[in-house]
């Protein structure tokens, strides 16, 4: 099966040799110890205040050991459930906001020999019962025979351990486990990492199990090797900026139990021993400009963020918060794990220029937990790439590009018009990554899949150094990893097209909205509305996921779409509205919903980080399980009508 | 842990919270999409059900309010507090055990 032969990587990007020969983390963390420079950098924390607090990378590893020396009695004896696989550690849910004690959990797990699952701590203000239900269906998932947390936590997680059917997982906080007594002991690194032949953690063997952030289902326990996280660690080191003189210095306000937070910021720093300074994402989420002065502040070379990051500082940060600060330092500013607006990237640049931010810094990347994380990086060097192709043709899966001259003058706010649409070039593949685009027909499971024409759209396939080793399941007693590649490469479930090497993304496949031959990502259809005052959110689902096709071509088809949409309007305005909506979208794509459904804000479910998840809410929709304010619905096969639909738009929902 | 103090007293140090988190959640734009407006602010007002505040705007005005009264809510505090005036509240409290070198 030949793969689709690419263009070599932009520029070299592993010059020489890597920066560790280590092949496990713990390995990793012996190194870290010993370098000199481990004594002088480390993590830093920001808090609320912009107060600074710093622990050298060789005490996180010291503090780690003491932790790892008392994990290993505690995980034996939980150990009676049975191991399926030899490369399958003991599973550890770390439950720790952003601080030195999420690092002391997760090195420790490293340390000892397991396979630390991190989790998200709860939200402020947040109903604390779904939180509970959430996280003990995570436990359940991963099989924790542990959870690591704070003080702070311990009670709610005591609670979803004991909702959970893992009934051997204990809850232990960080306090009563990292010792000082230790301190003293002689060389606990060595000591945990260098254990016999029985638990010593092979390169192969899962490092960490990663929730998928489940846009499109319940979110999925991707195990991650040794072997993977490094690889990856060591390819995301090149967007650090190499010579003896180089400041190594990033910063990021992601979550760590999130792949970009931790894999993305915290591992290349750690194999470089680079300083990385760390904001709670709730002090990015009240207050954007921290991040930015604290970029300035340390004069930090690297911070990545997903793209609603960049749209949140243009809406949010106010001129005067910015006084003094100089973004000219920011080399890299990774902008992933979502789909990238053109118009965000324009407007961040335009509006912070002003502090010296340089045209190059945006760096578009594609990435996902399964490859522990990034696929694709576009130039580092050049500003951010946007090309735009005949809408047209692309509706019809063909690709064929625009001439700059030919397009629509494009603003800040505007993007694409009614002939051409705007794309982000993702860049190219990192070193050692292959990518196809396959034809959409061969993306159901038929063997072997066959490559889409060149000027087509398809599904995105990647083979690289750095793929899940599987998705973690239980089976009876035994857990095992469900392959998720076959002959090494993996369906990533998005639908792309590769123009002069460079790969531009159109959304989930999941989404795509097809109706007569022609087809629509879900956001382009919402895009559509982006006019509407009295549409708080938009959710466009393809009939696929709502009504189920009776068998392969025959009776429905599955085409075409709903539209759920979040609005306040008073109930007298609600089939005005639905009459608007239709009409801009028969407007927009020649082809008008098959239902638009109107909900109370908030109502429509989103991930634990505020995307949409569409196909949910469809299915919620069709179940009866979305509390709706209106509906009209022009086709229901294979749904029973909705009676009485209006629940009124008073205060008292949900009791 | 509550000690025993003067009833009106407190009722006044509430009022005047109350009066610094309208000016906090007008800062921090925690009401751009509520139906409330800052200055229609009341202490009966639940943060979830009346002001329709989002995961963001919750987020946004614990951290405001934690950083302007230079008080930190426990998880407790976090998991129990609905109105505005639970908050207004508890800030006097938290205050109170911090200043009176408790």
């Amino acid at each position: 099966m030949p793969s689709l032969p690419l263009p070599p990587p932009a520029r070299p990007q592993s010059s020489g040799s890597p920066r560790s020969t280590a092949t496990t983390l713990a390995a990793l963390l012996d190194e870290v110890r010993h370098s000199a420079s481990a004594r002088r950098h480390g993590v830093g924390f920001v808090d609320a205040r912009e107060e600074p607090g710093f622990v050298s990378w060789r005490d996180l590893v010291c503090d780690a050991a003491a932790v790892a020396l008392r994990l290993r009695p505690l995980v034996a004896s939980a150990a009676a459930g049975g191991r399926g696989d030899d490369t399958l550690p003991q599973r550890v849910a770390v439950v720790c906001p952003t601080g030195a004690d999420f690092f002391r959990a997760l090195f420790g797990c490293w340390l000892a020999g397991l396979a630390p699952a991190p989790l998200p701590p709860p939200q402020r203000f947040a109903p604390r019962d779904a939180y509970v239900e959430r996280t003990s269906r995570a436990l359940d998932a991963c099989g924790a025979a542990l959870v690591l947390c704070t003080a702070r936590h311990e009670d709610l997680l005591v609670a979803a351990a004991r909702r959970s059917g893992e009934s051997a997982s204990r809850v232990l906080r960080l306090d009563q486990l990292s010792v000082p007594a230790l301190q003293g002991a002689p060389s606990p690194v060595a000591d945990a990492a260098g254990e016999g032949a029985g638990s010593a953690p092979l390169s192969e063997s899962v490092a960490l199990i990663q929730f998928s952030s489940g846009t499109t289902g319940e979110a999925k326990p991707i195990a991650l090797s040794h072997r993977a996280l490094l690889a990856q660690a060591e390819l995301l080191s090149s967007c650090w900026p190499d010579g003896a003189q180089a400041r190594q210095s990033g910063v990021s306000w992601l979550p760590l139990y999130h792949d970009m937070g931790l894999i993305g910021c915290v591992l290349p720093a750690l194999l470089r021993c680079a300083d990385l300074t760390l904001l709670r994402p709730e002090t990015f989420v009240a207050r954007p400009a921290t991040w930015l002065r604290t970029v300035s502040d340390r004069r930090a070379t690297v911070s990545p963020a997903p793209d609603f990051a960049y749209r949140h500082c243009v809406r949010k940060v106010r001129d005067a918060e910015l006084e003094g600060v100089d973004l000219s330092c920011w080399r890299t500013a990774l902008d992933g794990s979502e789909t990238i607006a053109p118009t965000t990237l324009r407007a961040f640049s335009e509006r912070f220029s002003r502090w010296g931010l340089r045209p190059a810094a945006l760096t578009p990347a594609y990435g996902l937990a399964e490859a522990a994380l990034a696929v694709t990086l576009s130039d580092l060097d050049a500003p951010a790439r946007t090309v735009h192709f005949d809408r047209a043709a692309l509706e019809r899966g063909v690709v064929r590009s625009l001439p700059a001259a030919q397009t629509a003058e494009t603003t800040q706010r505007q993007s694409g018009s009614a002939d051409s649409v705007e794309l982000v070039s993702l860049g190219r593949p990192l070193a050692g990554f292959e990518l196809r685009i396959v034809a959409a027909a061969d993306s159901s499971g038929r063997m072997p899949p066959t490559d889409a024409p060149t000027d087509e759209v398809g599904r995105v396939w990647i083979r690289g150094p750095s793929l899940l080793s599987g998705i973690l399941r239980r089976r009876g007693d035994s857990w095992s990893l469900d392959p998720a590649t076959r002959d090494g490469w993996l369906d990533t479930g998005d639908r792309g097209l590769l123009w002069s090497g460079e790969l531009f993304l159109l959304g989930r496949d999941r989404d795509l909205v097809i109706v007569r031959g022609r087809s629509w990502p879900a956001q382009w259809l919402e895009q559509m509305l982006a006019g509407e005052e009295a549409l708080e959110e938009a959710a466009v689902a393809a009939s696929s996921a709502t009504w189920r096709p009776g068998g392969e071509g025959a009776g429905d088809d599955g085409e075409g779409y709903v539209l759920l949409a979040e609005t306040r309007v008073a109930e007298e305005q609600r089939a005005g509205l639905v009459r608007r909506l239709r009409g801009l979208l028969l407007a927009g794509a020649g082809a008008a919903p098959r239902a638009v459904v109107l909900v109370r804000p908030g109502s429509l479910p989103r991930t634990s980080s505020g995307k949409l998840r569409r196909t949910e809410a469809a299915s919620r929709w069709r179940e009866g399980r979305l509390p709706i304010l209106y509906e009209a619905v022009r086709e229901t096969p294979g749904r029973a009508p909705h009676p009485a639909p209006d629940q009124g738009s008073g205060g008292g929902h949900d009791g | 842990m509550h000690r025993g103090h003067d009833p009106g007293g407190a009722q006044g140090a509430d009022a005047a919270v109350l009066e610094e988190i309208r000016d906090l959640a007008a800062l921090g734009d925690v009401l751009a999409d509520s139906p409330v407006a800052a200055s229609e602010l009341r202490a009966e007002h639940r943060l979830v059900e009346d002001l329709e505040l989002d995961s963001i705007a919750l987020i946004t005005l614990a951290v405001e309010i934690e950083n302007h009264f230079r008080i930190a809510f426990s998880e407790d505090d976090d998991a129990s507090l609905r109105t505005v005036g639970d908050l207004a509240r508890r800030v006097v409290a938290l205050r109170q055990g911090r200043d009176g070198g408790g």
